[in-house]
């Protein structure tokens, strides 16, 4: 039997899979959009990898994202808002009290859940820096209208595709199954999109920037689909 | 030269017969040097004109190789042509990200969407022209390379977020190349991006994020068995090179994710105690691995049952690590996994002899 056909079928393929993304950015920047936001240096590192011309905006946000962040900020109550309730209410499984027999294995095999996440830009932390970010993940729900309904100013909450997972603080691992902490179980964002792409003109404004400390301001557009564009960059 | 018979479909028919005949062609001679036999100078000739015609023939429709050196250089040519294709690809993706920033968004996809393209028209005046597809498997990786990186530009430059789907039309683009060409290279691709892809979209369903799939071993062992079970459904008569690539496809998909929940390294979503995930894990490999090896003496599927042969060894050490490792002296822990891989040798030597004899007219 002749493979000739094969040819024009892996040509199609690479127009049908063009198409489709097409569609997909066609989808997201149709109509109105889901939120429009000015960000600054404070929310945004510039990324301007060496032997690499393309301009990136890399999103900087707080909140309860690695473990290791969860475990430092447990003091701060801005990071208590991804406790059970809220993991129940994401799909977890948390019928398992944290200190039965048992718990790690149970907590341990639950996979990440996919969710949206709000960010809200407010205040910075309270002692941090001038440059730290102002931006905090504040909320969680499986469904993004869900959020937008409780947080509706689009200028200052962005919805995010993101990935929450869930884990056992306080108790060690199958050698050490007891630790002086009480168990606890503890819920971290452990994927948000991050890297935004600048196309031209706009990256020919950030290109120059020192890398010591850039001043720039950026205007975001999210779509329906929450996936941004830059819209405006100005550096003094 | 009506003797020559019908020729073989395949290259790899086509060499495996050129081997079979230079073998037969070297015995005859070397037999008659013995004075097991003598052939009349008619005989002779006739041996050595029939061998070289066919092989000849086999040369001119499949360009194989007729000597033991021109097969010593076309292993040196596939490596070459492999890491040739590779460094071509990362030198594409680097040319690109150093110049696409002073590009517009339009001019940038139409670039990365026409790079993959211009070389699968590349591919194919290449596997015209030259029948030992060295540049063909050369510029077939460049188009894949060429589309991955298509696939990823676009996402980066609208911002797309991350999708399995592109796993989907990377493997089946290097299947159908594969196909097109006859490339193994291609096959290995395409079936390794499909063996991620299918556990990532059933991840993706169940409400998880899809580069997650690590978190799904089970579904990666399964869609392994399914990969090792293709030839049994699709046949390959004009390429009998590629049922080998499906089961070592399939065998590392399934026996990797088995072992690693066999040791507790991946979580497993099965509804049973950690402990007997591990038991349970442990007996599948060491019962599918000794099946393989079965399998692949039964089939003369050599690859198969050496493959099979190294699951069951890592498997077995890893039996053995659970049963003694807390409470053997280490010296005498070393000394049972000599123990063991003495009584292996011994069992596979019996096997062996048994194959002999089952050998004997």
């Amino acid at each position: 039997m002749s493979t000739r056909w094969l040819t024009p079928c892996a040509v199609g393929l690479i127009v049908l899979a063009n198409a489709l993304a097409l569609l997909q950015a066609a989808r997201n920047r149709w109509g109105e959009p889901d939120a429009e936001i000015e960000l600054t240096e404070r929310e945004l590192s510039l990324v301007r990898p060496e032997d690499q011309s393309g301009v990136l905006l890399r999103l900087k946000w707080s909140g309860p994202s690695l473990p290791r962040v969860v475990r430092d900020a447990a003091a701060d109550p801005r990071n208590d808002w991804l406790d059970t309730a809220m993991l129940q209410a994401l799909g977890f499984d948390c019928s398992v009290p944290p200190s039965a027999p048992g718990a790690l294995d149970h907590y341990r095999r639950l996979p990440v859940r996919r969710c949206f996440v709000a960010l809200r830009l407010g205040e910075a932390a309270a002692g941090a820096d001038d440059s730290a970010t102002r931006l905090a993940a504040v909320d969680a729900a499986l469904r993004a209208p869900d959020l937008r309904s409780r947080y509706p100013d689009r200028s200052r909450v962005v919805i995010l595709p993101a990935a929450v997972s869930v884990r056992l603080d306080g108790r060690g691992g199958r050698d050490s199954p007891e630790s002086a902490a009480e168990p606890r179980i503890r819920g971290w964002i452990s994927y948000l999109p991050r890297d935004i792409n600048v196309p031209r003109p706009f990256s020919e404004r950030l290109r120059p920037l020192p890398a010591d400390k850039p001043r720039f301001s950026v205007r975001l557009r999210f779509g329906a689909l929450h996936e941004p564009w830059v819209i405006a960059a100005s550096a003094p | 030269m009506a003797a020559m018979g019908l020729m073989p479909a395949s290259r790899a028919e086509a060499q495996r017969r050129a081997d079979r005949l230079r073998a037969l062609q070297e015995e005859l001679l070397r037999l008659e040097q013995e004075g097991v036999f003598t052939l009349t100078d008619d005989q002779k000739a006739r041996l050595l004109e029939h061998v070289r015609g066919t092989l000849e023939k086999l040369a001119a429709l499949h360009d194989i190789d007729t000597s033991e050196s021109q097969r010593r250089l076309s292993w040196g040519l596939r490596i070459a042509s492999t890491l040739g294709g590779l460094a071509l690809c990362a030198a594409v993706v680097l040319f690109f990200m150093r110049y696409w920033g002073y590009l517009d968004t339009p001019a940038q996809v139409a670039i990365v969407a026409a790079a993959p393209v211009l070389a699968v028209a590349a591919t194919g005046f290449a596997a015209r022209r030259e029948r030992t597809l060295y540049f063909a498997g050369l510029l077939a990786l460049v188009a894949l390379g060429c589309f991955i990186q298509n696939l990823v530009v676009v996402g980066q430059v609208f911002n797309i977020a991350p999708s399995e789907s592109a796993l989907l039309a990377w493997g089946g683009f290097a299947i159908l190349l594969a196909y097109r060409h006859g490339l193994r290279l291609m096959l290995v691709a395409g079936t390794v991006a499909w063996v991620v892809w299918l556990p990532a979209l059933w991840h993706g369903w169940s409400g998880s994020w899809w580069f997650d799939v690590a978190e799904r071993p089970e579904a990666i062992a399964l869609t392994g068995a399914l990969v090792f079970g293709v030839p049994f459904v699709v046949k390959h008569p004009r390429l009998a090179d590629f049922p080998p690539v499906y089961r070592a496809v399939g065998m590392t998909a399934f026996f990797l994710p088995v072992l690693f929940m066999a040791g507790g390294a991946a979580p497993s979503q099965l509804p049973l105690a950690q402990g007997t995930v591990e038991a349970l894990c442990e007996g599948i490999a060491l019962a599918l691995s000794a099946g393989a090896v079965w399998f692949g003496i039964r089939r003369s599927s050599e690859f198969v049952s050496q493959l099979g042969s190294a699951f069951f060894a890592i498997a077995l050490y890893m039996r053995l690590y659970r049963m003694f490792w807390d409470w053997l002296p280490r010296y005498l822990f070393f000394a049972l996994i000599g123990a063991v891989a003495v009584a292996l040798v011994l069992v596979l030597k019996r096997l062996r002899a048994r194959g002999q004899e089952g050998g004997r007219p």
